[in-house]
């Protein structure tokens, strides 16, 4: 290139002294700067790091509309995607999930899986993965287990079955009530049992008004002796006043009862020893009565006392 | 002069300590048993029997407990002449054969005394021939007043049951006492002799009665009186003068009411205890019962107002 400038002797209407060298730099410079950019990003961190695998355990009803590639969601947000489907020679299914690193926290030993549908009833099934708060898990050979979430429409049916269980035998009631009251109003106008006889005999409501007229007597009879049980409540309202009175003063009177039966017991507890001392007193008080009626001195003789009663106090 | 009124002053002091010799131990020496037969005499002597049976079996018990045979003895016989003037004959009956038992295995014996007690209940009992046997028993002690005494009431259980020969060797055995003779034991005599009299000479019987109760009455042994003016009435009644006897049965029915209504108001218990037993017994109220019968229906308490 440099050989055809020289050959063509032609002033450029530009001269770009080394632009070759400044473009070359530029590309250079570019790569450099997109070199930044990505690790700045981290791309490539996400490109070096291999994601975790979880084996979710599905239930035996079945898969519930998961499909390999099926989205996995760790409360509300993209975790990872099924990577296969597969069989154990047991017969139960279990899902490979290719799980981002970033959700490896949050699941542990107790994490649980759910399989749900994107329109609740509708939409491709995902896998919604619960946060664990127990043990972490280990990351050699991670499994969970995996529910399908409640179907809406089961529920109501069941629902609907219940009502349904309960409803039927209240209508069979209340028709067998209606029934026994259209069969008893029947016999009451035909005039059967007490209220049919009231409803059709006049005799009942005769005897009624008789009764009703020797209970007047009978009243007219009592309301002399109201007069005589007033006086008596006055005279029993009076009796309880003076009792109230008396049990006032005796009220009063309480408070010396200790100190009166504290005064007797102090008495009494003497009474005893007093009785002792006065027996033993009297009785040598009679010694002494003896002993001077037998001194010669006081002219007295020795008298023999005799225990046993005279021959003459048996009295036939 | 001066020695010789020391030996004035205290010569007779030195005589007093000199007189008199050591009694020989007895029950007496226990103060407690001794206490308890004191009181029970005394209240025995005053009518209070209740308190004087209380005090007698409390003397017994204590004898038991000194294993003394004669005080057991002596006891029980107070207890039963207690209970008989408390008109617990049946009482009296059982006591008496309890305080046998007690002195006979303690080797004591005091046989005519518990004779004459159990003799004056079954006569109190209506038992007379039982009454005349046991009496009859008594009646050979050597102690003469109570000889006489069982004399005596083998007379009146004799005279109440019939048995003429009975009464008639009690009337030998009172006549034949020699003098001096107590008052008691000279109104024993007159009695039972007016009761051999009362069918030949009902006059003299009378008069014995009467002599006989006019004894009691200055010895103050009332029921023995009431039952002497009781008989000196039927004697008087059998000479022909009624109205004599039916005053006689008066007093002696006013005299018995009144011991009757005595010993209910001192002695409660007596009368309480004695209510229980007097079915087919004498007892001061029956005897009061049938004198004021006989007499013709005569106020008993003539000094008690109405206000019963």
């Amino acid at each position: 290139m440099f050989q055809i400038r020289l050959r063509q002797k032609v002033k450029p209407l530009i001269s770009l002294r080394y632009a070759d060298e400044w473009v070359g730099f530029l590309v250079l410079l570019s790569v450099v700067l997109f070199a930044g950019a990505v690790v700045e990003a981290g791309v490539l961190r996400d490109w070096l790091t291999p994601p975790a695998t979880l084996r979710v355990t599905l239930p035996a009803g079945g898969v519930g509309g998961l499909t390999v590639g099926g989205d996995v969601q760790l409360l509300g947000a993209h975790a990872g995607t099924i990577r296969s489907v597969k069989l154990n020679p047991s017969g139960d299914m279990y899902a490979i999930v290719d799980l981002d690193p970033q959700a490896k926290p949050f699941i542990r030993r107790d994490s649980t899986a759910v399989i749900r549908k994107q329109f609740i009833v509708t939409g491709a099934a995902y896998l919604e993965l619960n946060k664990g708060h127990g043990d972490p898990m280990d990351w050699s050979y991670a499994v969970i287990s995996a529910t399908p979430a409640p179907n809406p429409a089961d529920m109501i049916t069941a629902t609907l079955n219940d009502i349904q269980a309960q409803i039927m035998p209240a209508i069979a009631s209340a028709r067998h009530m209606m029934a026994q009251l259209d069969a008893t109003i029947t016999d009451m106008h035909a005039g059967k049992g007490t209220v049919g006889q009231l409803m059709t005999n006049d005799e009942l409501i005769r005897q009624a008004q008789a009764a009703a007229v020797s209970l007047n007597t009978v009243i007219d009879r009592l309301k002399p002796i109201e007069k005589q049980i007033s006086g008596v409540m006055n005279k029993t309202d009076a009796t309880m006043g003076n009792l109230r009175s008396a049990s006032q003063d005796l009220k009063g009177a309480t408070p010396h009862l200790p100190a009166i039966a504290g005064n007797v017991e102090a008495s009494t507890a003497d009474l005893p020893v007093l009785l002792a001392q006065a027996q033993t007193t009297l009785y040598g008080l009679e010694k002494l009565t003896d002993q001077l009626r037998g001194m010669w001195l006081l002219g007295g003789s020795k008298v023999q006392k005799k225990t046993r009663l005279a021959p003459r106090q048996v009295r036939p | 002069m001066k020695r010789l009124h020391a030996v004035m002053l205290l010569g007779p002091l030195l005589l007093s300590g000199c007189g008199g010799t050591k009694e020989a131990p007895s029950a007496r020496d226990d103060a407690q048993w001794d206490q308890a037969m004191t009181a029970g005499q005394d209240s025995f002597d005053l009518g209070r029997y209740s308190v004087a049976i209380t005090q007698y079996r409390k003397a017994a018990d204590l004898a038991l407990m000194r294993d003394d045979g004669k005080a057991a003895a002596e006891a029980g016989y107070n207890l039963a002449v207690a209970q008989l003037a408390a008109d617990l004959p049946a009482d009296a009956v059982r006591t008496v054969q309890a305080a046998r038992q007690a002195a006979r295995v303690r080797g004591e014996g005091m046989h005519a005394a518990f004779d004459l007690v159990e003799a004056a209940a079954d006569y109190r009992l209506k038992q007379y021939p039982q009454s005349v046997a046991l009496a009859e028993q008594a009646m050979g002690a050597s102690e003469t007043a109570l000889a006489s005494r069982a004399a005596f009431v083998a007379g009146l259980s004799a005279s109440e049951g019939g048995d003429s020969a009975a009464l008639q060797k009690a009337n030998v055995y009172l006549q034949g006492m020699k003098p001096p003779l107590s008052r008691s034991m000279q109104a024993d005599k007159a009695e039972i002799a007016a009761r051999v009299l009362l069918a030949s000479d009902p006059t003299q019987a009378a008069q014995l009665a009467q002599n006989a109760a006019d004894l009691r009455r200055d010895d103050a042994s009332y029921r023995d009186m009431s039952r002497a003016l009781a008989l000196a009435a039927t004697a008087t009644d059998r000479a022909g003068d009624h109205q004599k006897a039916a005053t006689l049965w008066a007093r002696a029915a006013q005299s018995a009411a009144i011991q009757a209504n005595a010993a209910g108001k001192v002695d409660a218990t007596t009368v309480a205890h004695g209510a229980l037993a007097k079915g087919g017994t004498r007892t001061a109220e029956t005897d009061a019962e049938q004198w004021a019968r006989l007499a013709g229906g005569i106020s008993l308490h003539p000094f008690e107002t109405d206000t019963k």
